[in-house]
């Protein structure tokens, strides 16, 4: 599937060779939309990690070795745990004011560090799957945070390769003009599909993953519902007609997970990123305004499937290059 | 036969050397086996989740399915006035195997119906013929006597700290019981038996351990359950006979006046359970001396941020006047003044808990308006929470490791006028909710 849309993204961008401002216009979007999505979700990491100063890092750190944590003081675990919020702050400032890999690698390992720290302190979705071991449940963590981990590291991969291929320094003047800001020259085509192929995966496991839990009534879910309801729409939607309605999403997010890198449809990732939106939105909208950072931090949710949106060549395009003659 | 039975140990000694060897939690390395017997009867517990003057769950283990399971018991307190009384025989009603492939553990519950209360019974677990040590337990009483609770949460890790702490609840039971002071007739645990309630390993460690809250006379101290945020999967249910997918919620009389509501914050807090707990203390507030509630995700933390059950339990507790609300998970000591509305209130609700059966301790944060002294008290040691009931006032004992007393505390009991039912209203949800759901509960109880 993957090599079919390589090749089709060679035919396709094989025309943003001769300078394509539209497809320059587009991946200008995409870098915007990843460069913000980064940037945002550092901050609510921030607020997470300084602020409120509950996170599953200092869990992690915190806990004895017995149950799978690093046995440190409680004083040296929160101040790990501070330095690691103020300095995702501070690489989201950097990667603001001079995109660079290094900040971005790291805000990539912050959210890894979060995702580990889920998995060894079993603070993730107890996902209902007897038939693997333990462990290997506690993992959910990974699944569930793949696009808030894939946003930085495209950061870094376009930052470190923003030439045409990885680690290659620019040496066409056209790619070097047409720069979008923060990074030295424009992708080459391929750089780009490695890129989209990444985000793609990374997208799609996300949303398949918060489909398991929405078909195994993640309680958290069906709560989000129940306040949503009643705080915006003043609507008491009853347990039972909830527990429906998170059976019918995550149907849909599987579906839009399988479609997400099983075809090139633009309207599957457009839905992906509002419905990303509506979804970490939801965490003020059922629990309040103190709960900002719990939607800031899935900021990748909207970026992502919208980077995709830009990255991706377009049908059209795609089309007539398949259908003109000189093609054949 | 003889073959099969060797099979069996075989396998059973394997499975836990397995356990010792693989695992990096001391909850599979300590696991060591009492008996070589498979069908030996283990992990007793007498546990409470209905009405327990007339009725207890006697559940055991046994490390081979076995054909039958059966409870033998006999009235020994007061003296039995019939042999009928005398002497029953009760077959385990619910038997299986717990899930998970890890180790082969089998449960078997007996549900003990028409007890007499406040009675003490001696009782026999048997599998196959194959009888535990003679145990005993006692029955919550019908009259008005005051009684003791123990409240505890928080037992996942530490377990040498957790062994002990159940040996302290096993001698305080006893010496109450000697001294003619109110009974302690129950421990009431908040949640987070265990580190992941997936691993059938680590709750065999923890029913392993749990038998020593019954000391040396085989005296049982009931348990009444609260999930954890690590409890989660289902052995949960199957530990404590509870119906596969239920949902943990439910309340029990503990004597005539003490209603205990036990919550569960891991499953869906806004729906069917609030509306429960709602109904429950409108039943239930009218008609009992004392009203408390059991929990494990705290509404006032004294180290985390708050659960769910700020924003839709906080106000029925404070509409019905609760008298106490238990809660786990921070890792501390915690008694909070009564709060009522976001302030400090003498009319309001005091929570106390946060766990500390043997899990490492935080340090609390005291400069939260709640925990400020000398109306709050917060500290950081193992600890389990003596609550005492009497026709005047709830007495509040925080006991250390130690045997040491940290903090004591006595709430007077409710007047008449806060005892009674509130108006109804016509809204589904209690008004003080949906207050809540305007201004941001959240930020302003941590402020």
């Amino acid at each position: 599937m993957a090599r079919a849309g390589l090749a089709s993204y060679d035919r396709g961008m094989s025309a943003l060779d001769d300078p394509d401002a539209g497809a320059l216009h587009r991946f200008r979007w995409a870098w915007y939309a990843l460069l913000a999505a980064t940037v945002v979700q550092a901050v609510g990491v921030w607020r997470w990690f300084v602020v409120l100063g509950e996170t599953p890092l200092l869990e992690w750190l915190h806990s004895p070795p017995d149950v799978g944590g690093w046995g440190i003081a409680e004083g040296t675990a929160q101040a790990i745990q501070l330095a690691v919020g103020w300095s995702a702050l501070a690489a989201a400032a950097w990667c603001l004011w001079r995109p660079s890999w290094a900040p971005a690698v790291l805000l990539a390992a912050v959210q890894m560090a979060i995702a580990w720290a889920m998995t060894a302190t079993d603070e993730g979705f107890p996902v209902a799957a007897s038939w693997l071991p333990a462990a290997a449940r506690r993992a959910f963590p990974w699944l569930t945070h793949a696009a808030r981990m894939a946003a930085p590291l495209a950061v870094a991969w376009l930052a470190w390769g923003g030439a045409g291929t990885a680690g290659a320094p620019c040496q066409d003047a056209a790619m070097i003009r047409n720069a979008p800001w923060g990074l030295r020259c424009a992708p080459a085509p391929r750089f780009q599909a490695g890129i989209e192929q990444l985000l793609r995966w990374a997208l799609a496991i996300t949303f398949a993953a918060h489909g398991v839990e929405a078909l195994q009534t993640n309680p958290v879910f069906v709560d989000l519902l129940l306040d949503s309801h009643r705080r915006w729409l003043d609507i008491d939607l009853p347990e039972a007609r909830a527990t429906e309605l998170l059976t019918a999403i995550g149907v849909m997010d599987l579906l839009v997970a399988a479609l997400c890198v099983s075809t090139r449809w633009r309207w599957v990732l457009w839905w992906m990123a509002a419905w990303g939106l509506i979804t970490a939105w939801s965490r003020v909208a059922a629990n309040g305004w103190f709960w900002w950072h719990d939607a800031v931090v899935r900021a990748p949710h909207v970026g992502v499937p919208a980077a995709i949106a830009w990255l991706a060549p377009r049908a059209d395009t795609l089309a007539n290059r398949v259908e003109s003659p000189a093609d054949t | 036969m003889c073959g099969r039975t060797f099979d069996r140990q075989r396998v059973f000694l394997t499975l836990l050397l397995a356990a010792v060897a693989s695992g990096r939690t001391p909850a599979r390395a300590a696991d060591a086996p009492r008996e070589l017997d498979p069908l030996a009867p283990r992990h007793w517990r007498c546990i409470w989740t209905e009405n327990p003057a007339t009725v207890a769950t006697l559940s055991w283990s046994t490390a081979a399915a076995g054909r039958q399971h059966i409870v033998k018991m006999a009235v020994v307190d007061p003296a039995p006035a019939t042999d009928q009384e005398r002497q029953r025989t009760v077959a385990a009603q619910h038997n299986g195997r717990f899930t998970g492939d890890d180790l082969e553990l089998h449960y078997h519950h007996a549900r003990l119906a028409d007890l007499q209360p406040g009675t003490t019974y001696e009782v026999t677990l048997e599998s196959d013929g194959h009888a535990s040590p003679p145990l005993r337990f006692t029955t919550a009483p019908a009259d008005d006597r005051p009684v003791s609770v123990i409240f505890g949460a928080d037992s996942r890790s530490g377990l040498v700290e957790r062994r002990q702490m159940n040996a302290l609840m096993a001698r305080m039971a006893a010496e109450a019981r000697a001294a003619g002071r109110p009974p302690i007739v129950a421990l009431a645990h908040g949640g987070d038996y265990v580190y992941d309630g997936n691993e059938l390993s680590l709750w065999a460690q923890w029913m392993a351990d749990h038998e020593l809250t019954a000391g040396v006379d085989g005296h049982l101290l009931p348990i009444i359950p609260a999930r954890g945020n690590h409890d989660h999967g289902e052995h949960f249910n199957q530990v404590f006979d509870f119906p596969a997918g239920d949902r943990n919620y439910y309340a029990v009389d503990v004597g005539p006046q003490l209603r205990w509501i036990t919550l569960n914050t891991e499953t869906v807090v806004a729906g069917k359970q609030t509306k429960w707990l709602a109904e429950q203390l409108a039943d239930a507030r009218p008609q009992y001396r004392w009203v408390v509630a059991q929990y494990h995700r705290p509404s006032f933390p004294a180290v985390k941020l708050p659960g769910r059950g700020l924003v839709h339990w906080v106000p029925l507790f404070e509409q019905f006047n609760a008298d106490l609300v238990c809660e786990g998970d921070g890792h501390t000591i915690k008694r909070t003044p009564r709060l009522r509305a976001n302030k400090i209130d003498p009319t309001g609700v005091p929570y106390i808990g946060e766990g500390g059966l043997g899990v490492g301790q935080r340090t609390p944060n005291a400069e939260l308006w709640y925990l400020r002294a000398p109306d709050a008290k917060v500290g950081s040691d193992h600890h389990l929470q003596l609550l005492t009931f009497d026709r005047e006032k709830l007495s509040y004992r925080v006991v250390l490791m130690s045997g040491e007393v940290f903090d004591e505390h006595a709430w007077p009991v409710r007047p008449p006028e806060q005892r009674a039912v509130p108006a109804v209203e016509e809204e589904t949800e209690a008004p003080a909710a949906q207050a809540a759901f305007r201004a941001p509960a959240t930020a302003k109880a941590l402020k």
